[in-house]
């Protein structure tokens, strides 16, 4: 029989008007689609048979072997999904050859699908075997594979034999091995279970809760209404009990399971031989060895797993904390933006820097280039500072000179007699926030971007750069908006990082950076008795600025 | 007066033994033309009302169900007419084309019953499971969602993705027993 498989969209938009749930919109859906294909109307018909045959009381038995399934049997059945697992059947081990090839189904459920053309033509040699396989087909129709989850995204995803697959393209539950040769691709389960493949992997979709990794990388992230999803491996199987976990397999099948949230349950073994449950809760990680199925601890592997993938925003995030250096040289914070570049306190605009001495009024300017930084400026608490473009004012602004001598910048280099001290400095995460300047990043903005990621903390060391010819004497303020939460006065030592961590609440909108020249003249005198500017040596550097983000 | 009474009966038994049996087929092709499941229990009313009006031109011996469903299909070209101003309906061109198909395949229903019989038992447990509770205990799809915490377009997709494993199941089956005559 060649029949022809509709997509499960179909079915859906049929059940929803037999059930009498279907919107105007999906009503004229599904008559376009009956109005245009012919065998989609046979197919309707047959639904709506079956829909009615189903519907007579007392005319069907739904009880065959099993016995009779209350709800709540299930509702007990899935909190008890991590025992049941246990006394699962063995599934099929996946082989040692390497990776690349191989279409070897997880289950044998598919009578019919095993009839290859070869064993076809000499199955139709014997009229015996023949006259058996419509037996076959009587007693073992073949129940279709379904579609129970959607690719949704990918970035550079080279696929492996198993076919290439697209965004919106739908993914069977026939445990059909792919292949995912490079790149990341996410998928989503028809319950909400959201996972990451990090290529090189190869997987299987067995149902809406069921996945086999046979090797790679993974990560699932689960709602509360997809408690219970399973990810088997060669030597274990993770059952989901709310939360976000990576699994990596080794081609020696050996696992290991890294909890970043939540709970999950880790059977150790492989499926059908379990040898034991450990709970994981949050920070946990196991090793799982193939062979002999023992578990060990090991650290978790924080930023070992893409957490977040956005095509559409050229999006891969590992877990990582969010570098703001990097955002002041245009970047998304993972090491995408320029370095040795700055913003203007002036124009906003991202520039080359220049070492010059400057004056400019205390104007907010906003960045609007620069989706994560709200604004810069050049405090000179003679009148209120505005720091953020909602109107958040720095009250305690101290009076400055005006001034600045180089722009807000990412790690910049500078040619200096000590070359080989630059180089190394430069090296290392940066923002240089030299007095008087200041800048604002827009919190939201990074939630935006990062969906489901909460911001945890501002952190970064502070210090004077030991670039600095002499020795500074500048204040450092960070506010969220527009209430001090750190301020260190008169720094003048070089070489002295002080550690600084900020809480930040999710309802916090805007971090505020300021650095000020200490409150100096802008004849300053040194006791060599030359005179300097006010701002003199204030290199103030953020050290790995970072948002911690969970 | 006796005589009449008893042949009345006889007429009334007769029309409910050969009713119960072609129901299905005629509430099949009611719920597949009409907008909603209610307006097809409404015509189903009607159709069995003027069925039974009609019965006595009935020719005994001929396709009751048939009949039924020539007596239905003019039923539903009038609800087509009366509420053509509310929904968007079939083209006639499909119409035309389901009534065609509809008669065959609705003779057929027993035949896919027996099937479904069978292929309701090759279902995974969960599967069946939920079909269970779906038309025995007579739940809702969203209310299965809720009492399983599961999201309702999720629910749908999964009792869509089972009911198309059985449609297929029972092709296959009905066309194995005719393969075997």
């Amino acid at each position: 029989m060649n029949e022809r498989r509709w997509p499960i969209e179909l079915d859906e938009l049929i059940l929803r008007k037999l059930e009498g749930t279907i919107t105007p919109a999906e009503y004229e859906q599904l008559v376009q689609w009956l109005d245009h294909e012919p065998e989609a109307a046979c197919y309707y018909i047959d639904f709506t048979m079956l829909y009615v045959g189903l519907s007579q009381p007392g005319k069907i038995s739904f009880s065959g072997e099993p016995e009779d399934v209350s709800l709540e049997c299930y509702n007990s059945l899935f909190n008890l999904l991590a025992e049941n697992e246990k006394g699962a059947p063995k599934i099929e081990k996946p082989d040692s050859t390497p990776i690349v090839s191989g279409s070897k189904d997880v289950r044998n459920r598919r009578l019919f699908g095993q009839v290859t053309p070869l064993n076809l033509w000499m199955a139709a040699g014997s009229i015996a075997a023949l006259l058996m396989m419509i037996a076959y087909a009587t007693f073992y129709p073949r129940v279709a594979s379904s579609s129970v989850a959607v690719l949704t995204d990918s970035i550079q995803a080279t696929w492996g034999e198993s076919g290439a697959l697209q965004a919106g393209q739908r993914l069977y539950d026939d445990g059909r091995r792919i292949s995912l040769l490079s790149g990341c691709a996410k998928i989503v389960f028809d319950y909400g279970s959201e996972i990451i493949v990090e290529g090189p992997a190869e997987f299987a979709v067995l149902s809406e809760e069921n996945m086999y990794l046979y090797c790679g990388r993974m990560l699932a992230r689960i709602p509360p209404q997809a408690v219970g999803f399973v990810v088997d491996t060669p030597s274990a199987g993770v059952v989901d009990l709310g939360t976000e976990f990576g699994v990596q397999v080794e081609s020696s099948g050996s696992s290991s399971v890294h909890l970043f949230n939540g709970k999950a349950s880790l059977l150790a073994g492989e499926q059908g031989e379990r040898k034991g449950s450990v709970l994981l809760t949050t920070g946990m990680a196991r090793y799982v060895e193939y062979l002999t199925g023992q578990t060990r601890e090991m650290r978790l592997g924080e930023n070992q797993f893409v957490r977040r993938l956005d095509s559409s925003r050229k999006l891969i995030w590992r877990g990582e904390p969010l570098n703001l250096a990097d955002v002041i040289g245009g970047g998304d914070g993972f090491e995408t933006g320029r370095t040795n570049c700055g913003i203007d306190p002036t124009t906003g605009m991202l520039t080359e820097i220049r070492t010059v001495d400057r004056y400019a009024d205390n104007e907010y300017v906003l960045v609007p280039h620069n989706p994560f930084v709200d604004g810069v400026f050049v405090p000179d608490g003679k009148i209120p500072q505005t720091i953020s473009s909602r109107g958040h004012v720095f009250e305690a602004c101290p009076p400055t000179q005006g001034n600045y001598y180089i722009e807000i910048a990412n790690r910049p280099q500078f040619m200096v007699s000590d070359a080989e001290l630059a180089a190394s400095l430069s090296k290392e995460p940066s923002m240089l926030l030299h007095a008087n300047l200041g800048i604002t990043f827009d919190l939201d903005a990074v939630r935006s971007r990062l969906p489901n990621v909460n911001i945890k903390a501002f952190k970064a060391e502070l210090d004077i750069s030991a670039l600095a010819p002499r020795t500074p004497n500048a204040d450092v303020w960070i506010l969220v908006d527009g209430k001090l939460q750190y301020s260190r006065r008169n720094i003048m030592n070089i070489g002295k990082r002080d550690t600084i961590c900020v809480v930040l609440q999710p309802e916090d909108r805007f971090l505020t950076l300021v650095a000020t020249d200490g409150g100096d003249s802008d004849n300053r005198l040194y006791e060599d008795g030359s005179r300097w500017k006010s701002i003199d040596s204030d290199w103030c550097v953020f050290w790995n600025p970072v948002l911690v983000l969970e | 007066m006796g005589d009449i009474s008893t042949k009345k009966d006889s007429f009334s038994v007769e029309f409910l033994r050969l009713f119960v049996v072609h129901q299905k087929p005629i509430y099949a092709y009611l719920l597949a033309m009409v907008h909603r499941p209610a307006d097809a229990e409404d015509l189903m009313q009607d159709v069995v009302a003027l069925m039974w009006e009609k019965f006595d031109e009935f020719q005994a011996g001929t396709n009751f169900g048939a009949w039924g469903i020539t007596i239905a299909r003019n039923k539903v070209l009038e609800y087509h007419r009366r509420k053509k101003s509310e929904y968007e309906f079939f083209s006639d061109h499909l119409v035309e084309y389901i009534n065609h198909i509809a008669s065959e395949k609705l003779e057929q229903m027993d035949d896919q019953v027996r099937a479904l019989q069978q292929c309701l038992l090759k279902l995974q447990d969960h599967d069946r499971g939920l079909i269970q509770v779906r038309y025995e205990k007579g739940m809702t799809i969203k209310q299965i969602a809720e009492q399983m915490q599961r999201p309702v377009t999720g629910m749908y997709k999964v009792m869509a993705r089972i009911h198309r494993s059985l449609v297929r199941c029972v092709r296959l089956t009905l066309n194995a027993w005719e393969m075997q005559g």
